[in-house]
């Protein structure tokens, strides 16, 4: 069994491999900078607490995908009650200041935040891990859904986006 | 714009985040507490107001007490509420102190062991009720017309008040089992949470 160091150390380190995806998926979740840093440490945390569970037979990128996706679609879930109830926030693990700035800059990145915000909690999931390049096949094994459906509701995410942006142009 | 040029955007996010963010690691354990706190925020708000109402019902029994020490019948039961809310006060006061060993500069096995302790205290509470409930509704009956109408209502008792003890039995049975079968959420949450997060402490124990 791993000590506590060697596994804190080793969770230290995926975080860091993977902290440009929970910035990304945190920024597409949410569009208020204090509301963005919650989720972060939510999905950190929850990373933390089933890290020493993670199976290594399967990838860990999957496993990465599936508890940040899922914890960002139940964190907006249970937006009003959470706003309602909102202790003071401790200070972020995963700090990004100079990053939020340096990116609202970014007409383009705008853009396409702008487009992620108006699609549903599931259609946001499917749309960053498109995205992110993955196949209908891991699509479908991260967030559980059957390989036909991820095709048919990217299908509509297409339709969903020309009408986007016809709507902008005019 | 078509989805493969989003996609384009969407790598070149990457790059412009590369070495703009960075991980406070001395912040984790911080974090995990907090949250543990957060899920314990309704208890602590259900605590500060319990408090006050002892607070209040402490303060308007010892008034009507101070009226009325000649009249025995309803001295009496007001003395028994009165110190059931004293009793409540200093429990509620109890259960703060335990609730503020609650932090990140303990162990998480520490802090385990405190939301396990709060846990414990609640169920002692809930099944106090069976007793309570029965027990000073009866002197609620007998205070509360005394004291906003004037009207005693010891003349007026009878088979209605064994009834009335009996059903509020059954009553504070209900409300037992009720609260025993759909507990604290929150309070179940914050210690899954914490029994998963303390693994980390535990092994280096070990």
């Amino acid at each position: 069994m791993k000590s506590r160091h060697t596994q804190q150390e080793g969770f230290l380190q995926v975080i860091d491999q993977y902290k440009k995806l929970i910035f990304k998926i945190s920024n597409a979740y949410c569009t208020d900078p204090l509301d963005r840093q919650d989720l972060r440490q939510e999905i950190i945390l929850q990373l933390w607490k089933a890290f020493p569970k993670y199976d290594d037979q399967y990838a860990l990128s999957t496993w990465i995908y599936r508890i940040s996706l899922h914890v960002s679609i139940s964190f907006k879930r249970k937006e009003k009650r959470r706003k309602k109830l909102k202790p003071l926030p401790p200070d972020p693990i995963l700090a990004s200041r100079e990053a939020e700035h340096q990116l609202e800059k970014d007409e383009n990145l705008n853009r396409l935040n702008q487009f992620i915000a108006e699609l549903k909690k599931l259609d946001k999931a499917l749309m960053i891990l498109y995205l992110e390049g993955k196949s209908h096949e891991e699509i479908s094994e991260i967030l559980g859904l059957s390989k036909s459906n991820v095709g048919t509701k990217i299908n509509r995410i297409k339709g969903k986006l020309k009408k986007h942006f016809a709507r902008k142009k005019h | 714009m078509e989805l493969d040029q989003l996609q384009n955007i969407w790598k070149s996010y990457d790059e412009k985040i590369e070495d703009r963010l960075e991980i406070n690691k001395d912040l984790l354990k911080e974090a995990s507490v907090r949250k543990v706190q957060s899920y314990l925020y309704e208890f602590r708000l259900e605590n500060y107001i319990e408090l006050f109402v002892d607070g209040f019902a402490v303060f308007y029994l010892f008034k009507f007490l101070l009226r009325n020490v000649g009249e025995f019948q309803f001295f009496i039961p007001a003395l028994i509420l009165m110190l059931f809310f004293m009793a409540d006060m200093a429990w509620n006061i109890y259960k703060m102190v335990v609730s503020d060993r609650l932090t990140y500069k303990n162990s998480l096995i520490h802090n385990l062991k405190t939301v396990q302790r709060l846990k414990w205290l609640n169920r002692l509470e809930i099944n106090s009720l069976l007793v309570l409930i029965p027990l000073f509704s009866l002197a609620f009956i007998i205070l509360i017309p005394k004291i906003f109408a004037g009207v005693n209502i010891f003349p007026l008792m009878g088979q209605w008040t064994v009834n009335y003890m009996i059903g509020s039995t059954v009553v504070a049975g209900i409300i037992v089992l009720m609260l025993r079968l759909f507990p604290d959420k929150k309070m179940e949450e914050a210690l899954g949470f914490l029994k998963e997060i303390s693994h980390y402490e535990s092994e280096e124990n070990a």
